[in-house]
């Protein structure tokens, strides 16, 4: 038997559209939970904090503690790390910040070495490499991702040996 | 002079006749292939010498053939033809394969079901041409562009044809570059070839282990007779990502895939004796073949501008050519495309969510079709 | 003469079967390159796929970004597997640096000779890609006077 006649006599529609459909759903139902994985997972870590709502209802009168009240500003935190540099790098981090407050903050190294070069400083490459495995030039995040900035919370401090 | 004559129509010489030597011509292209011009040399050889092995005539009844019960070939294309080699296979690709892609961008999942529609027209039109209802569904299967699914349902359906199903599917494979790229352009304009697609989220470790359960019980309660294929997936991929049993995983892509190939190009190659291989019907399996492997990309490429009809985020569709499996040849394949109309387009990453979406839809359309046929 | 037994302890490659390994061996090749200079440049021909020994590798983006390498095992010159192989990003070593040198062309040939392989070895350079490619895109931003 050939033709339409042959499809039909071995229910070839019938296992097409349901072969189809079942292929189709299989992949769907699939793409459907692995694409709510993520929100499954956040619910999943925040059971606690859930539960804890239902077994405790929030009191509908808001119920407020009054901290005294203080005038003094809260202390800035100071705890900065120090990285201790041998005089040459200091000198080499002040070219550098020089560059950069021209160049703006947050700085393209690609940028940053161009300037330092045609300046003229000794190995600026090297000089990076350091400042960055020290974490005094830190990578940005989000949008600026790729650019630098200077680490505000380290100290650059001569090393005790060369005092 | 008795004796001599005796001896010498007992020998392959006198066994043979010209269609013994047109496989074993085909069998030796297969090894310059594989050797000379290094295509798939780790399937092409093994297929090859496989050719030789089971085209050399012998005398029937001496226990030597691959279809004598008690052959040593025999013993060996058990695992063939009871689909042991397969599922195997299908272990260490889920040991070596990284689902992420697919999990950041789970709606390019679709575009993997999608490329099915390959394997269930040519089903039709095998169909049509006078197929057997069993070898019509074997044949469907190349679409689906997975070798070992297609030895799977062949093995499972119409054994007599395992041979030039597992040669035509691997064939089709390996041309995916020259089949793939005119379909590509022919369906899409230079403006949808263009689009490109935003980045996909990272994936945690924890989504990765959850996945191979999720998928594995979600797929095989919908299509339980794809349980042999998807379930050794699946476990082998969970082996891979829970890294508490890396030995195994490690065990899955290496050693043990490398012995199921060589089993299985071996008696893949030796069940393609002369007088079972050329016939009209192996002539009839190429051509369709080769449809489905056409309209597989297709399907993929037209449902991605369908998508595109009614989504905000536009896909570029040319993505849907990936659906097709044969990972990763057709995601290079769509990299390449898109890169040559705009350079700064990087889809490679992209076109892995689909290829890989592709396994598991052409599992689950084998799966589908033996459970129908059953 | 690059010794299966290196390539192995490398990050990159440590799940890569030990013939697969030997025939990446066979194609290896050991290079040093001193502080300042410039493997490739953003927009060349990319010949060659480089794995970091020892050593930092910056790589600049032509939109200003950047991004240092450190660790060893690191891949550089994705771009010459992938087409429309050119490089897209300059890479400058911010200090001496030994890498693995493998030929694009070879690779190729290896990806072609076996799909496992070849699926393996994309997939890493497919995670690279995503990885870097925050870099890549991120559109040009002025922050600064000069």
């Amino acid at each position: 038997m050939y033709g339409l006649k042959a499809i039909s006599a071995a229910n070839g529609w019938t296992i097409t559209f349901t072969g189809l459909a079942i292929v189709f759903t299989g992949l769907v139902v699939l793409a459907a939970i692995m694409a709510n994985m993520e929100r499954f997972l956040a619910l999943w870590d925040r059971r606690g904090e859930l539960l804890a709502g239902f077994k405790h209802p929030p009191r509908k009168q808001p119920f407020l503690v009054q901290e005294p009240r203080t005038d003094r500003p809260e202390a800035p935190t100071t705890d900065k790390t120090r990285v201790h540099l041998p005089l040459d790098q200091i000198e080499v981090a002040d070219h550098f910040h020089l560059i950069t407050n021209r160049l703006g903050e947050p700085f393209s190294l690609a940028q940053l070495l161009e300037k330092a070069s045609k300046h003229g400083l000794s190995s600026p490459h090297r000089h990076l490499d350091t400042f960055l495995k020290l974490g005094i030039i830190v990578e940005d995040s989000g949008d600026r991702q790729g650019f630098y900035t200077w680490a505000n919370d380290v100290e650059i401090v001569r090393s005790s040996a060369e005092e | 002079m008795e004796y001599l004559l005796d001896f010498w129509g007992n020998t392959g010489f006198g066994l043979a006749d010209y269609r013994h030597f047109i496989m074993i011509a085909v069998g030796i292209v297969f090894i310059y292939l594989g050797i000379v011009k290094h295509y798939e040399p780790l399937l092409l050889v093994p297929i090859g010498f496989g050719i030789l092995m089971g085209n050399v005539p012998v005398f029937k009844g001496l226990g030597l053939g691959i279809y004598e019960s008690g052959s040593v070939l025999s013993y060996l294309y058990f695992g063939v033809h009871q689909g042991i080699y397969p599922p195997l296979i299908f272990l260490g690709i889920g040991a070596m394969t990284d689902f992420s892609y697919m999990l950041a961008q789970p709606r390019l999942m679709l575009l993997g079901a999608a490329a099915q529609v390959g394997i269930f027209l040519t089903f039709l039109a095998a169909l049509a041409m006078g197929f057997l209802p069993r070898e019509a569904a074997s044949i469907g299967i190349i679409g689906g562009a997975d070798g070992p699914t297609a030895i799977f349902l062949s093995a499972k359906l119409a054994p007599h044809l395992v041979g030039p199903i597992a040669i035509a599917a691997y064939s089709y494979m390996a041309l995916v570059p020259v089949i793939q790229p005119p379909i590509m352009y022919l369906l899409t304009t230079r403006e949808e070839r263009l689009i490109r697609m935003p980045d996909p989220r990272p994936v945690s470790r924890r989504e990765k282990i959850i996945f191979p359960v999720i998928g594995f019980l979600s797929c095989c309660f919908l299509a339980p007779a794809a349980l042999p294929l998807l379930g050794m997936l699946f476990f082998g991929n969970l082996l891979k990502e829970c890294l508490v049993a890396d030995r195994l995983a490690l065990t899955a892509r290496t050693a043990l895939i490398d012995i199921v190939t060589i089993l299985l190009g071996i008696t893949v190659g030796a069940s393609t004796q002369a007088d079972v291989f050329l016939t009209a019907k192996s002539v009839g399996i190429f051509l369709l073949g080769a449809a489905s492997f056409m309209v597989a990309t297709a399907s993929g490429i037209l449902f991605a501008k369908l998508v595109n009809v009614f989504a905000t985020n536009k896909i570029n569709p040319i993505l849907g050519a990936a659906g097709v499996s044969a990972v990763p040849d057709s995601a290079r394949v769509v990299q390449l495309v898109g890169n040559r109309e705009d350079p700064g387009n990087y889809l490679l990453m992209h076109a892995m969510a689909p290829n890989i979406a592709g396994v598991i839809g052409s599992a689950i359309g084998a799966g589908v079709l033996w459970s129908f046929m059953m | 003469m690059v010794s299966t037994r290196e390539l192995r302890e490398t990050e990159f490659l440590r799940d890569f079967h030990e013939s697969e390994l030997s025939d990446l061996a066979g194609i290896a090749a050991h290079t040093r390159w001193k502080e300042g200079e410039t493997i490739f440049h953003a927009g060349a021909p990319a010949a060659a796929l480089y794995l970091l020994r020892v050593g930092t590798i910056l790589l600049c983006f032509p939109n200003g970004r950047s991004m240092p390498l450190r660790d060893e095992g690191h891949a550089v010159g994705w771009s010459s597997l992938v087409s429309p192989f050119r490089y897209t990003a300059t890479a400058v070593c911010l200090s001496d640096v030994r890498l693995y040198e493998f030929s694009g062309r070879e690779l190729y040939r290896l990806i072609q000779m076996n799909a496992l392989f070849g699926q393996r070895l994309m997939q890493k350079i497919a995670q690279i890609m995503e990885q870097r490619d925050r870099y890549r895109r991120g559109t040009p931003v002025s922050f600064g006077r000069d």
